[in-house]
Formats: structure tokens, C-alpha cells, sequence
């Protein structure tokens, strides 16, 4: 079942330049005595790829599991697993030897590709939460050093970590249509998507990966970068340095979600805003959601000249970068930021007693010109719409009374 | 409480809020604290935030007294917005709890500018008033800074209706003129001794009309100084 790659330019044609994964077997040794019979009827260009994945991953080969991650994940998703999910773990371990940390790695996947569907089961929602802890506390126990993974895996880890957060509440909220079982379920499972362990986790992640040191330090570790010294510091490592780093990010966002922006903006301190090479520029979902999430920040506090700032330099950062990023995901992703702080712009134009507007002609004046005088006439409900429009899911931290089933937010 | 318990209770505040800040069990440390800025007239806004924080996490730990208290407290802490990101941590229901939406009037008239109309509702929390040491000092210190950036000269009879001071234009006059450090080191206007003087700023004086001619002529010595201009980067 060779891809067929009549453009030369399919990348599931990767195989063909692929290094050999070993020397004895196409399925690097692994005997298929014990495959069960799903894992028989998983296709075998899937398999393949897992086997692939998992050799790379081992070697912390970089450039190898960005393609993988990046390209040949939602291509082989697409041609197979449309609509439907990927093999569970307990099939395809065989495949990989029952790797304990990849399994992780590729249920973040598994799970990430359920919640694609706006609706996913209970179970899926418990399988993520309860894979984010295991994989979360691999990388606090120092399990992690010598692997590598691309800084864009690394923000998707975090930033569909909250999502999913996001993603519970909410269902957690609609209470009117659940049965009582359900209702019982979920009042015995506080811990489950938990407020306070998102939180911890996120913190607990800053902390271990020793970052705001090194962002303090002029992008350097402070202590030794040899793993067998003493004072070994984490952050001189690239993949505690982006957890950590796009962890803080990460609680902008929940600060913001839970109306706390004066902690949001708090938590941005240690951040490199002044270095020639930020790290937030490295992935460039990352640079969206940062100027998003802050420059919503500093609206919502009426701090209106710096929301101004924040957002007029992001769109014109957009503009520039969209032709890099036609590939589906991001690209929708970068899009909807794109609009909603047109609209968050508007309302601070509208809001702001200076003339700021001098800062970003052209930006606003082809699609938002006929908005903002309406807004600066006061037209309440179109403030609303846009507001409505363009903030983000704001969630309650509070577990809901189940005691009265209606649906709260 | 003594100087040393208060400071005591600062440190330990500091301290909880560094490694349990969203532990609930550190609630009743923060309220005491929450209590002591009210009886010291002493602020901290990260303290207050996070106890909003506690509750919005916990609604059943909600205690309307210290909501209260640190409403008040953020009142007076204008211009900066600290009642208004306290307000985004309360629940909408909570928010029509008496006397919130009387408090939230408050400070839509200060900032507004309504004076008169603020003292005149501000009657009805009198208690409350009296209860945080400090309340209408810091209200007047708010006022004064609107004020000095507004006029340039008011009538002493007007400044203190607007200031709610008791005693008419003689009290005003000792509040802006007087010799105590809590004065504001105002001056009567000598062709009117009815009027005060406000010091001018860049806010309260009208634009020259010499200013577009000011930003023509550069002078040699800032060009000399900023060399930067004909260094290449």
C-alpha cells in the first residue's frame, strides 16, 4: 500500500528516503505472533509510520519527527481516520515494543484527534486527562533528557492541554441534559480536569524547566549544562526551556479565561520581549495566542494605548507570515486570531479618548471603517457582538450545583 | 493588633501567597489581613485579588464583609483599576448583593467626575465610611488629582462642595493652602481672594500657540546629542 505520490510531492513518499529502522524485518524485528486481530487490520502504511516514529523519537532525531509530526500525522489522518479515531494504544504497543514514554507521546495524539469532534465521549475526555498527568509527571521526574521534540509539538501539547481543560468545563456546565448517573459521576470526580491541578501543572512545569532564570540570565542557564554536575541545569536543555517557557504562556491564557488579568499580565513578567530572537517567535501559533490573550489583557483592565500597540503590531506580524502557513491548522487558527483582534481593535479605537488611529492606518480601514463609527456613537449592541465575537471561552473555576440541574455559564 | 503582629501578618501573607496562593485553607490568614489594611489604612492589591481569586474558586467560602472591605479599599485606590478586575472575579448573581451595586455607582460618579452626586449617595453607607479608616481622605486625594488636572483656578465655595468638606470656603482653603503637610501647597489667587490657584501642568494650561514653531527649530546641542542618528545600527 505504497501512497500514491503522483506529484512527487506526497510526503507519505517519505519511506522511500526513510533510513533503514533495522536490519532484520520491515517491522524492526518485532515478531507478529502476538498482534492481535485489530492490529492486523490496521493499514500498513500506518504501521509503518508508527514503527518509524517511535525509532526517531528514540534517537531525538528533530528534523525527522517535525515531518512526522507536522506532515505525515494529519495526512495519514485524513486517508484513514476521518471522522473516526486512531487505533487505541493497547493495539499498536506491539508495534512500538510497549515504549512507555512514546505511548504517551502518541496518545496526546490519539486524544488531540478525538476532541477534534466538538463532542467527544466521556471516556475520551477521562483518557486525555488522566494521559496529560502521566505525561506531565514524565517530564517532572526528569524523564525526558534524552529526548528531544519539535518546539511545535511542544506548544500544541500545551496549548490542547488547555483547550481540552476549556472543553470540560463547558460540558461540565450543561447539566440540563445529563442523566443522574452522570450527575453522580462527575460529583465523585472533582480531581478529574481539576482547576487547581491544571494550574499546578503549569506551574509545576515553569518551575522544573528552570526558564525564568534563563530568560533572567540573557537566554542562558544559569548553572552547568552537563547532566552529570551537580548544579545541572534543566533549562539548558531545549525541551524543559519550551515547556517551561510556553507553560507560562500557557497560564496567561487560564488567567485570562478566569478573569484574572492583572495575574495574567503578572505572569508575563520574566518573559523576552527584548531579546533579538524570542522564543514565542519560534512557533508562530505561539506568537499569535501570546499578543492575543495580552493584548485582551490590557483591554479588559483599559489599559486601551497598550492594547493598541499589542494588537497593531500583531496584525502587521500576521500579514507578513500568512503566505508561510497555508497548511490547514494553523493557518484556520491564525485566521480567527486575525479577525478578533481586528475586532478587539475597534473596540479600544472606539474606547480610547486619544486618537490613537494615526498607529495603524490601512489596518483598520478597509474591513472595520464602517464598525468603528458605529461604535463611537455608542451603538451598545454592536460593541456586544463584537465583544461576544472576539473574546475568549471564559470558563467558571467553580464546580457547578448539581443539586440544580440547569445549565450554568 | 500591635506594629509587630501587623508586620508579622504582612510577612506571613507574603509568604502563603508565594507557595499556596490557591489553597483555600489560607483564607482566614488573608482575611485578617483584609482586616488589618481597613483599620490601618495600609493596601495591598495582590493580597486582595488573590482572597477575590479564593472565592470565585470556592463559592462557599464567600464572605461578603471582606468583599465589602476590599471593595471599599479599591475605591479608594483610583485611578488605578483595582475595583473594576475585583469585580470580574465576583459571580453576576453575587453582584446585586447589597450594598455592591451601590458601590459600583460610586465609582462610575468618581470617575465620571460627578462629585456632588457622589457625596449625596455616598450618605448611604455612612457606616461603611467610618469603618475603613482613611475612606474619605483618599476619595478627597482622588478628587484633588481630577481637579488640579481640570482647573486651573476655582472658587474656594465650590472646591468644597465638591470635596465635602463642612465648613465652606475656610475649610477648603485650609485643606489646599494650609500649612500641614496633608495640604496640597495651593496659593490664593491674589486678584481674588475667593479663588485658588491650581499649579500648572501640561493637563490643566492651554496649548501654546507657539508649539508647532517649538518643534521646528532643533537646537545644534540635541542633535549633537543623540550621535545616534549617523551611527549605522
Amino acid at each position: 500500500s505504497v501512497a500514491a505520490g503522483s506529484q512527487g510531492t506526497d510526503s507519505l513518499d517519505w519511506r522511500s528516503r526513510a533510513a533503514p529502522v533495522a536490519a532484520d524485518g520491515a517491522h524492526g524485528g518485532v515478531s507478529t505472533e502476538n498482534w492481535s486481530e485489530e492490529l492486523h487490520q490496521v493499514p500498513e502504511g500506518v504501521r509503518h509510520f508508527l514503527v518509524y516514529f517511535r525509532a526517531k523519537f528514540r534517537e531525538a532525531n528533530i528534523a525527522e519527527i517535525h515531518s512526522l509530526y507536522e506532515d505525515v500525522f494529519s495526512k495519514l489522518s485524513a486517508r484513514h481516520y476521518k471522522g473516526t479515531d486512531w487505533p487505541s494504544a493497547e493495539i499498536i504497543a506491539p508495534l512500538v515494543e510497549d515504549d512507555e514514554i512514546f505511548l504517551l507521546l502518541y496518545k496526546e495524539l490519539f486524544f488531540r484527534h478525538a476532541h477534534a469532534n466538538p463532542q467527544p465521549a466521556l471516556q475520551m475526555r477521562l483518557g486525555a486527562w488522566d494521559n496529560y498527568c502521566k505525561l506531565f509527571n514524565q517530564f517532572l521526574n526528569n524523564r525526558m533528557l534524552e529526548f528531544d521534540l519539535p518546539p511545535s509539538w511542544l506548544w500544541d501539547i500545551i496549548d490542547e492541554f488547555i483547550y481540552q481543560f476549556e472543553a470540560w468545563c463547558q460540558y461540565r456546565a450543561r447539566l440540563a441534559s445529563k442523566t443522574e448517573e452522570e450527575i453522580e459521576f462527575l460529583r465523585d470526580s472533582e480531581h478529574v480536569w481539576n482547576v487547581n491541578s491544571v494550574l499546578q501543572y503549569l506551574h509545576a512545569l515553569v518551575n522544573k524547566s528552570n526558564v525564568c532564570p534563563w530568560l533572567l540570565n540573557g537566554n542562558l542557564p544559569v548553572g552547568s549544562s552537563n547532566p552529570s554536575d551537580d548544579d545541572f541545569d534543566l533549562s539548558a536543555l531545549a525541551v524543559y526551556r519550551y515547556i517551561g517557557y510556553f507553560s507560562i504562556i500557557g497560564l496567561l491564557r487560564i488567567h485570562c479565561l478566569l478573569q484574572d488579568y492583572r495575574l495574567a499580565l503578572m505572569v508575563l513578567q520574566p518573559l523576552d520581549f527584548d531579546s533579538s530572537d524570542p522564543l514565542y517567535t519560534h512557533v508562530s501559533a505561539c506568537h499569535v495566542s501570546l499578543f492575543y490573550y495580552m493584548g485582551f489583557a490590557y483591554l479588559m483592565m483599559r489599559r486601551y494605548n497598550d492594547a493598541v500597540r499589542v494588537f497593531s503590531t500583531t496584525l502587521m506580524h500576521i500579514g507578513r507570515i500568512k503566505q508561510f502557513h497555508t497548511r490547514s491548522y494553523q493557518y484556520e487558527q491564525i485566521n480567527k486570531r486575525n479577525e478578533q483582534m481586528l475586532a478587539l481593535l475597534s473596540i479600544c479605537f472606539a474606547c480610547s479618548p486619544l486618537q490613537t488611529e494615526q498607529a495603524s492606518p490601512g489596518l483598520l480601514r478597509e474591513k472595520y471603517a464602517d464598525k468603528l463609527n458605529k461604535l463611537r456613537s455608542g451603538d451598545v449592541s454592536l460593541f456586544e457582538e463584537l465583544f461576544l465575537y472576539a473574546s475568549p471561552k471564559f470558563i467558571s473555576p467553580s464546580v457547578p450545583d448539581y443539586d440544580s440541574p440547569s445549565d450554568s455559564n | 493588633m500591635s506594629g509587630v503582629e501587623g508586620f508579622e501578618l504582612e510577612q506571613e501573607v507574603t509568604g502563603l501567597l508565594q507557595t499556596r496562593r490557591y489553597d483555600p485553607e489560607i483564607l482566614p490568614r488573608l482575611e485578617a489581613y483584609v482586616a488589618q489594611q481597613v483599620a490601618l489604612n495600609k493596601y495591598d492589591s495582590d493580597a486582595n485579588m488573590a482572597v477575590m481569586k479564593l472565592y470565585q474558586f470556592y463559592p462557599e467560602r464567600y464572605h461578603q464583609r471582606t468583599v465589602v472591605h476590599i471593595l471599599a479599599k479599591s475605591l479608594m485606590a483610583l485611578p488605578a483599576t483595582d475595583f473594576l478586575c475585583a469585580m470580574y472575579m465576583i459571580a453576576l448573581p453575587r453582584q446585586t448583593e447589597h450594598p455592591l451595586p451601590l458601590l459600583s455607582e460610586l465609582v462610575r460618579l468618581l470617575e465620571t467626575g460627578m462629585f456632588h452626586e457622589f457625596w449625596a449617595r455616598a450618605a448611604e453607607v455612612k457606616t461603611l465610611r467610618s469603618e475603613v479608616t482613611g475612606f474619605d481622605g483618599e476619595v478627597r486625594n482622588f478628587m484633588i488629582s481630577v481637579i488640579a488636572r481640570t482647573f486651573s483656578r476655582i472658587e474656594l465655595t465650590d472646591l468644597a462642595k465638591m470635596l465635602n468638606l463642612e465648613g465652606g470656603a475656610n475649610a477648603a482653603k485650609d485643606f489646599v493652602c494650609g500649612p500641614e503637610e496633608s495640604s496640597y501647597g495651593w496659593r490664593i489667587d491674589p486678584e481674588s481672594s475667593s479663588c485658588v490657584l491650581i499649579p500648572p501642568t501640561e493637563f490643566n494650561s492651554a496649548a501654546g500657540t507657539s508649539a508647532p514653531t517649538n518643534r521646528e527649530r532643533l537646537s545644534f546641542r540635541s542633535i549633537v546629542a543623540s550621535r545616534s542618528l549617523f551611527n549605522s545600527t
